[in-house]
């Protein structure tokens, strides 16, 4: 009888290890809620400067449903050179309760070539926005990719 | 008359030699006590270690960015929480085991026997003479 007493109150104690799962990316989580689907996510336009070089794009990401919890978007800009993938800039863009879409002005130097804006929920892809860069009379300018 | 009286005075400080049933030592515990102690100690430490180890993997899980850190790091605090369980568990045990040795060790030293006793004993044996005899105190 002493014995049992002894191990209960080892196991009452090994029990306690109460920490609570407080990260939004953890699907453990009891308040886990995944991002709502994208509708479209596109390269709106191009954003020029005085000499008509092209120095920035406008991104607009729609979403079907309104988002139902404060989530954090994860976007990488890559660029494709030769075929091979690199990352040429990244953002994270806070979402908040009832927003369902959100946009973005992406200042960088575009070359001609194929560009993708990947956005992503906890490291997993959930939509992407491909264009790319194409001559016209000497300037750059946006040439949206359909599926 | 004075001889008589001073061979029963010696036949009475020598009264233990005569016991049949010779008192036994008391049993120390004092190893026991040592190694609990030490016991109690170490786990101790080792608990607070991993308390230390468990508050720092949860704060990398509040700060993961993707889903498989998240979950990397919650693991490594479960398994951190769970070792610093089992080592406090451990040290109070050993704690208790320690306290109740030492307790123990305290009672034994306690001798056994009568809680008065007498300096002089004067008694009347049956051959009508007294007797004067000293005690051996507890």
């Amino acid at each position: 009888m002493k014995s049992f007493f002894k191990i209960f109150g080892l196991f009452m104690l090994i029990l306690l290890s109460c920490r609570e799962r407080d990260n939004m990316f953890d699907p453990g989580n009891s308040d886990f809620t995944p991002p709502p689907a994208i509708f479209s996510a596109l390269a709106d336009s191009a954003i020029y400067n005085e000499q008509w070089i092209l120095i920035g794009i406008h991104f607009t990401i729609n979403f079907v449903e309104e988002f139902e919890k404060e989530t954090i978007l994860h976007n990488v800009l890559y660029e494709f050179v030769d075929g091979i993938k690199t990352e040429k800039t990244s953002f994270d863009v806070r979402m908040n309760y009832g927003d369902r879409m959100y946009d973005r002005d992406v200042y960088a130097t575009y070359d001609f070539g194929l560009f993708c804006l990947t956005i992503y929920f906890g490291g997993v892809p959930i939509g992407a926005a491909t264009f790319a860069i194409v001559d016209d009379n000497g300037a750059k300018v946006i040439e949206l990719i359909e599926d | 008359m004075i001889p008589c009286l001073l061979m029963l005075c010696f036949i009475n400080l020598n009264n233990d030699s005569l016991e049949v049933n010779q008192r036994v030592l008391p049993k120390t515990h004092s190893t026991k006590i040592v190694i609990n102690g030490f016991m109690s100690v170490g786990l101790g430490i080792t608990a607070g270690i991993f308390h230390v180890r468990g508050n720092d993997a949860y704060t990398d899980y509040q700060n993961s960015t993707t889903i498989a850190e998240a979950v990397d790091n919650w693991e490594r605090t479960k398994l951190n929480d769970n070792v610093r369980n089992i080592c406090a568990a451990g040290a109070v045990f050993f704690a208790a085991r320690t306290i109740y040795y030492h307790v123990k060790n305290r009672k034994n030293k306690k001798p056994d026997g009568p809680k008065s006793s007498t300096l002089l004993d004067f008694r009347y044996i049956d051959t009508s003479k007294w007797v004067l005899s000293i005690k051996k105190l507890f």
